[in-house]
């Protein structure tokens, strides 16, 4: 697409340029010529504002309340004899026997000590923005409120097989929105970023994917405001490799009802690592500018209030941090991990940014290795989870590793023991690791009832999904063993009764592995799968 | 494994009720809003749309050919219905002619009108059923203008012709919408 588009040739994309239908040259070029022409500026806001309508009409339908009776009027109606057919060798699924060449995320790669592998952290980013200050405005508990949890029909073909969900965030018990990608590098087909929308309790994916897009985080603000941040691609956007040049990050702005491509400071520069929010305003973590690689540069903090982003000046305590989770109580009151890149050596701090000043509490617990995420459910009451153990070898995998726990009682963080790792010694034979459990994601769901996920890398079929539950004051393994091959990756709890997880299967055959995406739900004491 | 929708197309085409329920487990709830964006008012008609719409698929599974997309084809097909359906209740004028095609300039006002949602969904309310179907496959359902166009069974240059007209029949009928709210 030509950079300098003349007036007519902008206008012929602006349709597919508001439904987000085109590839990223070709937003350039339209972006571009916007920039500097108000004519075709009043032409995009037409397009959308019929879009909005369209958007709002459809609001308006009934929610479908006959879906199973339905059904079984379609089924008497088929005939007794089954309808034989031959299918052209064109519909056979092509991807019998065919796999990608790479799995999907997480790849694990180890950079340094320690347990912070590239994807990993981006997997802990993903997994730490924090939703609980949506929902606390009504508190956790409250939020259960007196709606029941729906029981949704499963969906098994949802995701197509190479699908990653990133990240959920919900609006309330019945609408959330959920971010992620489609890749399919054996295919030679280029990344697609996707959102899904929860409503009338089923998710469906929502409006066109977004070529050579891996959508990596969204935080909602409300109802018809929330934030979505991920990475394009300039190259042919058949890989997600951030290892290398030729990418830049994008942000979307749920307004009106449709995601919109949205400019934020140095919008294209950083990679947004995670966005905190709570109610009216949004705290959105800036991991390292471009194009240095990634962690070796300071984190940077952006704070949303009255509908502007603003910079946060980081004290000297950052000068060689980078901020790994964040987690709000409510307006003015953010928490976050500080871990050193520098070090081989957890040094590590929580911090809080509340009244314009910062508290931090150093964490210096030995045996950890680092920590990657936090929920606070009040000032004075919160959880953080990482990986404690034995680094092993730069670059390679800690040799031992297993999940370390710290509660905040108000005033100090405080290492908690968590069944099957309580005393583990930290000296392990590298061939022989005492265990490799890993969890990534927390959430209240209750005062006093929170949730860890994870996997566990010793599992039958190379994974298996893995969760704590901390009721009654202790912590709790809750088994999954009709989740053996799985992995949970992220937790959001609406309530004690009903939470959803995101994940992955393992799964293939004949050597070749592809990871197609789980979003699990919880209701009636127990985690199921919902849609895959 | 995971059968994808091309096998479960190739399974209702071998008479497997569970391969046709499966596809109505994921296509329902598009399908549902893409029929009660006409009959909002009329549940039962959405009902029979849906219906007949299914069993369309398992009578049509083996003649499915994997050029298009299965959602692609899918939709091809609840078109038929749908364009039959409104056929039988609005009578062929209504539902084949477009707004007057008329070229509109945008002002400056327009941004105004952004806020005023009651005016803008009744702007929409006058485009025709197949302006807003075409709308409603390419904004909410995700298709580009080419599936689009396959869904319509019209040439490309056809949805791009029509979607204009749409977009200056919106503007109008939101200006008209403007000048009576005023």
């Amino acid at each position: 697409v030509n950079e300098h588009l003349t007036c007519e040739a902008c206008r012929a994309l602006l349709m597919a340029y508001s439904a987000h239908q085109l590839e990223a040259p070709a937003v350039a070029a339209v972006e571009a010529h916007l920039a500097s022409c108000d004519a075709c500026q009043r032409e995009v806001r037409a397009w959308r504002l019929m879009q909005h309508a369209m958007s709002q009409a459809e609001r308006e339908i009934p929610t479908d309340t006959r879906a199973d009776a339905r059904w079984h009027a379609i089924a008497t109606q088929l005939p007794d004899t089954p309808k034989k057919g031959i299918i052209s060798m064109e519909t056979v699924d092509r991807s019998d026997g065919v796999a990608p060449s790479s799995p999907s995320t997480p790849k694990r790669r180890w950079r340094w000590q320690g347990i912070t592998s590239v994807a990993a952290v981006v997997a802990f980013l993903i997994a730490s923005f924090a939703v609980f200050g949506v929902l606390h405005s009504t508190g956790p508990a409250g939020h259960a409120s007196t709606i029941a949890p729906c029981t949704p029909q499963p969906q098994l073909h949802l995701f197509a097989r190479y699908t990653s969900i990133s990240k959920i965030s919900l609006v309330s018990a019945q609408e959330g929105w959920a971010v992620g990608y489609q890749e399919d590098p054996a295919q030679q087909q280029p990344l697609q970023g996707m959102f899904w929308h929860y409503q009338d309790c089923q998710w469906q994916q929502f409006g066109a994917t977004l070529p050579k897009v891996a959508l990596l985080s969204v935080a909602m603000l409300g109802q018809d405001d929330g934030w979505a941040t991920g990475v394009a691609f300039d190259n042919n956007g058949i890989h997600f490799d951030l290892e290398k040049p030729g990418y830049h990050f994008v942000q979307y702005h749920y307004t009106n009802h449709a995601w919109q491509p949205a400019a934020l400071p140095n919008a294209g520069r950083y990679f947004i690592g995670g966005v905190a929010a709570s109610g009216s305003d949004a705290w959105l973590v800036v991991e390292s500018s471009l194009p240095q690689p990634f962690f070796t540069q300071p984190s940077q903090l952006f704070h949303y209030q009255d509908g502007a982003w603003q910079a946060i000046t980081l004290p000297q305590q950052f000068a060689t941090k980078t901020i790994s989770s964040t987690s709000v109580t409510g307006p003015d009151d953010l928490w976050l991990i500080a871990e050193d890149y520098q070090s081989n050596v957890s040094t590590e701090f929580i911090a809080r940014f509340h009244n314009a000043q910062w508290t931090y509490y150093p964490i210096t617990d030995k045996p950890l290795l680092a920590l990657t995420t936090l929920t606070m459910l009040s000032p004075t009451e919160g959880w953080a989870v990482g990986g404690a153990g034995n680094a092993g070898e730069v670059n390679q995998p800690p040799t031992t590793l297993y999940p370390y726990m710290l509660h905040f009682d108000g005033t100090t963080w405080q290492h908690v023991d968590i069944p099957d790792f309580d005393n583990l010694p930290v000296n392990a034979s590298p061939t022989n690791p005492f265990t490799t459990t890993q969890l990534f994601d927390l959430s209240y769901a209750a005062p006093g009832n929170v949730w860890a996920v994870g996997n566990d890398g010793a599992g039958m079929k190379g994974q298996e999904a893995v969760a704590y539950h901390y009721t009654n004051g202790a912590w709790q393994r809750v088994k999954f063993p009709q989740f053996d091959g799985y992995s949970f990756q992220t937790v959001t709890m609406v309530s004690a009764d009903e939470g959803w997880a995101t994940g992955q299967q393992l799964a293939g055959s004949n050597g070749h592995t592809f990871y197609p995406a789980v979003i699990f739900h919880y209701a009636n004491g127990q985690w199921s799968i919902d849609a895959q | 494994m995971l059968a994808d929708e091309r096998t479960l197309i190739q399974q209702v085409a071998h008479g497997e009720a569970a391969a046709l329920q499966t596809l109505y487990t994921l296509y329902r709830p598009r399908l549902f809003r893409y029929f009660g964006l006409h009959f909002r008012d009329d549940l039962d008609a959405v009902d029979d749309l849906l219906q007949e719409t299914f069993l369309a698929i398992w009578r049509a599974a083996a003649s499915f050919r994997g050029q298009a997309q299965v959602s692609t084809w899918i939709f091809q097909i609840a078109h038929n219905q749908l364009a039959h359906a409104l056929h039988k209740r609005h009578g062929r004028t209504t539902w084949l002619s477009d707004l007057e095609e008329h070229t509109l300039p945008v002002g400056a006002t327009l941004e105004e009108s952004v806020m005023a949602q009651l005016t803008v969904t009744d702007a929409l309310e006058r485009l025709s059923p197949k302006q807003r179907e075409m709308l409603s496959l390419l904004y909410h359902h995700g298709f580009s203008i080419e599936e689009t166009a396959q869904i319509l069974e019209i040439p490309v240059g056809t949805v791009k012709s029509r979607l204009h007209s749409a977009r200056n029949a919106f503007i109008r009928a939101l200006r008209s919408e403007e000048e009576a709210h005023s």
